[in-house]
C-alpha cells in the first residue's frame, strides 16, 4: 500500500532524513497499519460532517494591541546559533 | 511522617503548622532517592530549587484561610509542561537541553496555591506511546512489578504517586496517557473535559485531543488538584470561557439515583478476564452505593482506535513541524537548509514518533486526505454522536480503563498496532472530548492494578469525580490507599 518511492516522498514532505535501508521497514510497517486502519471504509460516511471544532465554542477575539512579550536574549537562549539578534541558518537564498 | 499522605492532608498539616513545607519536601526528596532506583520515574530534579521554594513557603507562613489549597505539597510534573528554567525535554532526545522561558499556566496556578514542583517525571517521547519505553533517556517500571510497565505516556508520573514518592502529578491524556498508566499503576487518574485545563505551556501533540490531568493515591486528592488547575486562560484558545469549576464541595454527595451505563461493545473486546471480573464487582459496589447499572450500546467503538491515530498523527506532524533545529532544541548542521531539517529531525526524534509523523504526514497529503484525514474526522463525529445518545439514557458510562493489566518490559515494543491496542477503551473519550476518570477497583491474581473508567458528557467533571469517590468509598478503604508492600518497604525502611 506504501511503497518505497511514497515513504521517501512523505519522508521527504515530512522533512526527515530517512537511511535507504530504512526504508522498506517503513514501507513494511506503515502499510500494515494503514490497512488495518482502512477498516473505517466499513462506516458509511458519504452524507457525514466531519468534526470540526471538537468543541462548539466561538473561538475567543481581543483587542489588537501590542502587549509585552519575551525578551530577545531569553528567546535566542535555547540555541547556540544565535547571533547579533537573530537565529542563524544556512544559506537559503545565493 | 511515618506514612505517605494524602495531598489534602499534607496541606491541611503544614497549614495547621503540624509540618513544614520543608520536612515534607526533605522527606519526598528520601523517599525520592529510595524508590528512584527501582523505578527511574524521574528526567530531572533540581534539589536545591525544591528546598528554597519549601524554605520560601515555610518563611512566608501558612496561607490565609481558604488560600494555599497545595500548601506545602509536592506535584511532580510531566516532562512535556513547561516549568521556566527547568528542562523540558518530552523524553526526546531533540529537546535534551531545552529550558522553558515561562511557566505553564497549570504550574502558576499550583504554585499559587503553594504547592512545590517536585522533579520532571519520564514519558514516552512527545506523549507518543503507552509503556512509556518510547522515552530517549530511561525506561520507568512499575512500582507493582518492576519488570513491568507503568503504562504510558505519563508514566513517570504514574510511578511516581504508585511509589510513594509524592502525593500528587501532572500528566497529560491525548488518547489515555493518564488513564492507562493510571490503572496499570493502581493509583487515580483524571483527563478533564476537552478545554477545562490550559494547554498553555504544554508542548503539543494532538491539539484537538491533549489535556493536562491529576494523578493522586485518592479521587479527593485528584479532585482537589483538578480544581486548582481547572478554569479558564486567556491564553489558551480553547479554553472553555467562564468555567471555574465547583468539585470538591459536592465531592461526598455519592451516587445515588445515578445511571450508569456499560457499553456492550466492550463484551467483544479482547479483555482480560479478570479484568472484567474485577469491574463487574465494582459495579455490584456502584449498585450498592445506590446507582443503578443500565446495558448500552456505542456501536462505533472499534473504529475509534483507526480514527483516533488518524486523527492524532495527523495533528501531530503539524506540531512536531516546529523541532526543526532553528529556535531551540538540537541542531545538526549538515548542508543547505533542507539537509539541516532533515538531519536535525532524523538524529532527535525515536522510531516511535517518525512512524507517527510519517503516518500523519501521508494522510493529510494530497490524494489521500479524503480517504484518511477526513474519513477519521467524520468517524470521529459518529463516535461523539454515540456518546450524546447514550447520555440520553444513562448519567455516565462505566467500563475497564485498560483491556490488559501490565505487561513485560519489551512485550509490545516492536509490535505497533500491538501497542495501539493498549488505548482501545480509553481513546473513544478523547475523540469525544468527554471527562474520564480511572479508579483502583481490584488486582489481579499476580497482584497487579486494574482500573475502572468513569466518562462523563461534556462538562460533567463533578459528577464524574464524585461518583468515582462514591465508588472508592463503597470498594473500602484499603484499595485506594493500597501502596504495593514492596514500594512501601523501600521508601519507608524503617516500617517493618
Amino acid at each position: 500500500m506504501i511503497d518505497n518511492d511514497t515513504v521517501r516522498k512523505v519522508a521527504r514532505l515530512a522533512r526527515i532524513g530517512l537511511e535507504e535501508e530504512k526504508v522498506p521497514i517503513f514501507s513494511d510497517q506503515l502499510s500494515r497499519i494503514l490497512t488495518c486502519f482502512r477498516s473505517l471504509d466499513e462506516v458509511e460516511t458519504d452524507d457525514s460532517a466531519a468534526l470540526d471544532p471538537p468543541s462548539p465554542m466561538t473561538p475567543p477575539l481581543r483587542e489588537d494591541a501590542a502587549r509585552p512579550s519575551h525578551s530577545r536574549e531569553a528567546m535566542l537562549g535555547n540555541t547556540e546559533h544565535g547571533s547579533r539578534g537573530v537565529y542563524q541558518v544556512p544559506r537559503v537564498i545565493e | 511522617m511515618n506514612r505517605p499522605l494524602e495531598g489534602i492532608a499534607m496541606a491541611r498539616l503544614c497549614s495547621e503548622g503540624v509540618y513544614s513545607p520543608i520536612e515534607i519536601a526533605m522527606t519526598c526528596l528520601a523517599r525520592m532517592k529510595a524508590a528512584e532506583p527501582e523505578t527511574c520515574a524521574f528526567l530531572s530534579l533540581d534539589e536545591d530549587r525544591i528546598m528554597a521554594r519549601a524554605e520560601l513557603l515555610a518563611s512566608e507562613g501558612p496561607p490565609p484561610e481558604g488560600a494555599g489549597r497545595l500548601f506545602g505539597v509536592p506535584v511532580a510534573v510531566k516532562d512535556n509542561i513547561c516549568v521556566e528554567g527547568q528542562p523540558c525535554t518530552c523524553g526526546s532526545k531533540s529537546l535534551e537541553r531545552f529550558k522553558p522561558i515561562f511557566s505553564a499556566c497549570v504550574i502558576r496556578r499550583i504554585e499559587a496555591e503553594g504547592g512545590i514542583v517536585f522533579g520532571k517525571t519520564n514519558m514516552d517521547e512527545f506523549g507518543m506511546g503507552s509503556t512509556t519505553e518510547f522515552s530517549a533517556f530511561k525506561t520507568t517500571r512499575n512500582p507493582w512489578d518492576a519488570s513491568r510497565i507503568p503504562g504510558g505516556s505519563s508514566g513517570g508520573s504514574a510511578a511516581a504517586v504508585a511509589s510513594g514518592v509524592v502525593p500528587l502529578a501532572l500528566g497529560t491524556d491525548t488518547g489515555g496517557s493518564i488513564r492507562q498508566p493510571a490503572a496499570l499503576c493502581g493509583t487515580v487518574g483524571f483527563k478533564p473535559t476537552y478545554g477545562t485545563v490550559s494547554r498553555f505551556g504544554l508542548v503539543a501533540f494532538a491539539s484537538s485531543l491533549d489535556q493536562i490531568g491529576p494523578f493522586g493515591k485518592t479521587v479527593r486528592d485528584v479532585a482537589r488538584l483538578f480544581e486548582v488547575i481547572a478554569g479558564h486562560d486567556a491564553d489558551d484558545s480553547t479554553s472553555v470561557p467562564d468555567y471555574a469549576p465547583d468539585v470538591m464541595s459536592r465531592l461526598d454527595e455519592g451516587a445515588t439515583g445515578l445511571c450508569a451505563g456499560v457499553p456492550e461493545e466492550y463484551l467483544d473486546l479482547d479483555i482480560d478476564p479478570q479484568i472484567r471480573s474485577a469491574v463487574e464487582r465494582a459495579l455490584d459496589s456502584l449498585e450498592k452505593a445506590s446507582a443503578r447499572i443500565e446495558k448500552i450500546s456505542l456501536p462505533h467503538t472499534k473504529f475509534a482506535i483507526p480514527a483516533y491515530f488518524l486523527v492524532a498523527d495527523s495533528e501531530a506532524s503539524s506540531n512536531l513541524s516546529r523541532f526543526d533545529g532553528v529556535r531551540y532544541g538540537a541542531r545538526n548542521e549538515s548542508g543547505d537548509l533542507m539537509e539541516m531539517y532533515e538531519s536535525t529531525r532524523a538524529k532527535g526524534f525515536g522510531l516511535e514518533v517518525k512512524r507517527r509523523i510519517m503516518l500523519g504526514t501521508f494522510s493529510l497529503s494530497s490524494g489521500y486526505y479524503d480517504a484518511y484525514y477526513l474519513k477519521a474526522m467524520k468517524v470521529r463525529q459518529r463516535i461523539k454522536n454515540d456518546f450524546a445518545d447514550a447520555f440520553r439514557k444513562v448519567d455516565l458510562i462505566v467500563g475497564p480503563t485498560s483491556p490488559v493489566p501490565a505487561f513485560p518490559l519489551g512485550e509490545r515494543v516492536d509490535d505497533p498496532l500491538a501497542m495501539y491496542a493498549c488505548d482501545s477503551l480509553t481513546v473513544p473519550a478523547s475523540l469525544a472530548g468527554l471527562p474520564g476518570l480511572s479508579l483502583p477497583c481490584g488486582l489481579t491474581a499476580d497482584g497487579l492494578p486494574i482500573g475502572l473508567q468513569i466518562v462523563g458528557p461534556e462538562l460533567s467533571d463533578a459528577c464524574v469525580l464524585r461518583t468515582g469517590k462514591a465508588l472508592e468509598t463503597a470498594l473500602g478503604a484499603p484499595m485506594h490507599s493500597k501502596l504495593s508492600q514492596r514500594m512501601l518497604k523501600i521508601v519507608e525502611p524503617g516500617l517493618k
